[in-house]
């Protein structure tokens, strides 16, 4: 039962963060593809190691910390994209750890106010939107698919994450009125 | 959005060349709000993964036996992640399995309430496994079933998700309306102005009943148990995969084919037909190779025009665009011939032409000066940009000088050059 308990309080743990530390995954090799590989890897030991974790850290740092070492470790020793330097690597901990201080515990506020961003949307925006990040599809086949170019598409996108981020802004905004 | 989130979006789009990478780099460590802008970014990329990624799974469960993504790490002991794409060696290593409906609960909607996010976890301890079910709120209940469903079909070809017809559902379009549907099996109906319809079946088998207008068909080359049927006022329509367009109306429905076989049935007679054969029924039809069915609708004006085979491509119509987004403009997506548009220079718009049929290339004469010729759908008045141009827009804006203004458009299909329309606007400045 002991190990049952373990793994429901992991899990949650894991799952409040996951997109914390799959961001974080993706800041440290700038790929989808590697950014998944490295979070599935990092799920793996943190659960091995799940033992080992003092429960008064904070589970994302921890995590983190480990997402970190495989990255340097496994996937430069791969000469993968692993690319930055220990300075800034630093600096990207510091601003997720300070990205943590600020949200304290409103992963899920965020989560919603992004839904509710998304759900106003008109539908063909919605379904670029939907194709990049929800089918991983590649910009270039995205542009084909429109008969755009691919810059154009990559700045739609890139637009388009500016409106969300001025959305959810507003509506934590609103929330916390 | 600030420069800084516009050069760490980039940056995590893999955008930047090696130098202007490097020095990206270089300014994270100098620079804290540098890193913070890739923070930012970064979470809402994988925040936007996990809903639509979610989203995506439920849509491609929607014709099948409810599989949720359940999987079991490599060594039964591990833990993995919903939504988790990962390379293909990584899912190779892991198997999906079916769990025990009664211990499994549904996925739910990720249209999250403001509540905290509820997680759902499911131990299959019998399989030795660890197993993460779902991260999704638990206060919205159970997702709604996606029934299977003809959907409107858009300008730039893709499905709007927002007019979905289920079974039961359907229909009248406006005088100035046309609506491209695509049916479960991907068959391709294009409704003409005005006409009125409900779908009788979506999914294995697909039928339409049309109750006024005329439809064109394309229908995607049917399995043994599939169909596609349209049923008139007067007749039904079967296929096995073909091209052809009927039409409905009080007194008589018509059915002409272009391509394939297509079964006619009325009330007393069953034909088959193949390409450049015509049939109608009904009450007004007196003598023709067709069997009337009589039995059918009181006295009615005559309500069908004489429809004309259509094997030519055809201009539809013109709507309004965003010529950034390429996004049809709310209640601009009919326009008139002589629309008078006003150009607000912060909001560019384009002008896409509607085409139905076979269509190779159109070619468009504006104020019978310039010529363009467009290969690709959608067809803008006045292009858009190449894939090779780097521009912002999708198309060219409508960028012509306060006035009257008209415009050629000439569509070709393979038989040659189509009928042309002249089409006018009048351009007013803000």
């Amino acid at each position: 039962m002991a190990v049952v308990a373990d793994h429901d309080r992991y899990v949650r743990l894991l799952l409040a963060t996951q997109d914390d530390l799959r961001g974080y995954c993706l800041s440290l090799v700038r790929t989808w593809d590697d950014a998944d590989e490295l979070f599935q890897r990092t799920a793996m030991v943190t659960w091995e190691q799940f033992g080992r974790y003092d429960p008064q850290r904070s589970f994302a740092r921890w995590a983190r910390g480990i997402a970190r070492n495989l990255a340097l470790k496994q996937f430069r020793a791969r000469r993968r994209l692993v690319q930055l330097d220990g300075p800034a690597i630093e600096a990207l901990d510091r601003a997720f750890d300070a990205d943590d201080d600020a949200l304290d515990g409103a992963e899920g506020e965020q989560l919603a106010a992004l839904q509710r961003c998304l759900d106003g949307l008109p539908a063909p925006v919605r379904q670029l939107l939907a194709w990049r990040y929800g089918e991983n599809r590649p910009i270039e086949r995205i542009a084909t698919a429109l008969n755009r170019s691919v810059a154009a598409v990559t700045k739609q996108l890139s637009r388009l994450r500016g409106t969300l981020q001025d959305c959810i802004a507003q509506r934590l905004k609103d929330v916390a009125r | 959005m600030s420069e800084l989130d516009v050069a760490a979006s980039r940056y995590l789009e893999g955008g930047m060349e090696d130098d202007e990478r490097c020095a990206f780099e270089a300014t994270l460590v100098s620079d804290p709000a540098v890193a913070v802008a890739v923070v930012r970014q970064a979470k809402l990329e994988a925040r936007m993964r996990r809903i639509l990624g979610v989203e995506r799974e439920q849509g491609l469960a929607q014709d099948e036996t409810p599989m949720t993504a359940v999987s079991i790490g490599v060594a039964h002991s591990k833990p993995r992640v919903p939504g988790m794409s990962g390379s293909g060696r990584q899912r190779s290593s892991h198997r999906s399995v079916r769990p025990p409906r009664r211990s499994v609960r549904r996925r739910a909607r990720p249209a999250l309430s403001s509540g905290p996010l509820m997680l759902v976890t499911v131990t299959l301890l019998a399989l030795g496994g660890i197993v993460v079910f779902s991260a999704l709120p638990e206060d919205v209940g159970p997702a709604p079933v996606q029934l299977p469903a003809f959907v409107a079909v858009g300008i730039d070809g893709s499905l709007d998700p927002a007019r979905r017809y289920p079974v039961g559902t359907g229909t009248a379009l406006r005088p100035d309306e046309t609506l491209t549907l695509r049916s479960p099996d991907g068959s391709t109906t294009v409704l003409s102005e005005g006409a009125a319809f409900r779908v009788v079946a979506a999914g294995a088998s697909n039928r339409l009943r049309l109750d006024d207008g005329r439809a064109q068909c394309s229908v995607t080359p049917q399995g043994r148990e599939g169909g596609y049927e349209i049923r008139l006022r007067h007749a039904e329509v079967a296929v096995v995969g073909t091209h052809f367009t009927v039409a409905t109306g009080a007194e008589r429905s018509w059915l002409r084919v272009e391509e394939g076989r297509v079964r006619f049935t009325t009330a007393k007679e069953n034909r088959i037909l193949g390409p450049g054969e015509e049939a109608e029924a009904g009450p007004g039809v007196r003598s023709s190779a067709v069997v009337a069915d009589q039995a059918v609708e009181e006295e009615a004006p005559p309500t069908v025009p004489t429809p004309t085979p259509v094997i030519a491509p055809r201009v539809v119509g013109f709507a309004l665009v965003d010529a950034i987004s390429g996004d049809p403009i709310r209640g601009r997506e009919s326009l008139r011939d002589g629309e008078r548009i006003t150009l607000d220079p912060a909001r560019p718009v384009a002008i896409v032409v509607r085409i139905e049929g076979p269509v190779t290339q159109v070619v468009i004469r504006v104020d019978d000066r310039q010529a363009l010729t467009e290969s690709n759908p959608p067809y803008a008045l006045l292009g858009n940009p190449r894939p090779e141009d780097v521009e912002d827009e999708a198309f060219y804006p409508l960028d012509l000088s306060p006035g009257p203004h008209h415009f050629v458009v000439t569509p070709h299909g393979p038989d040659g050059a189509a009928e042309s329309v002249t089409f006018r606007i009048v351009i007013e400045q803000d």
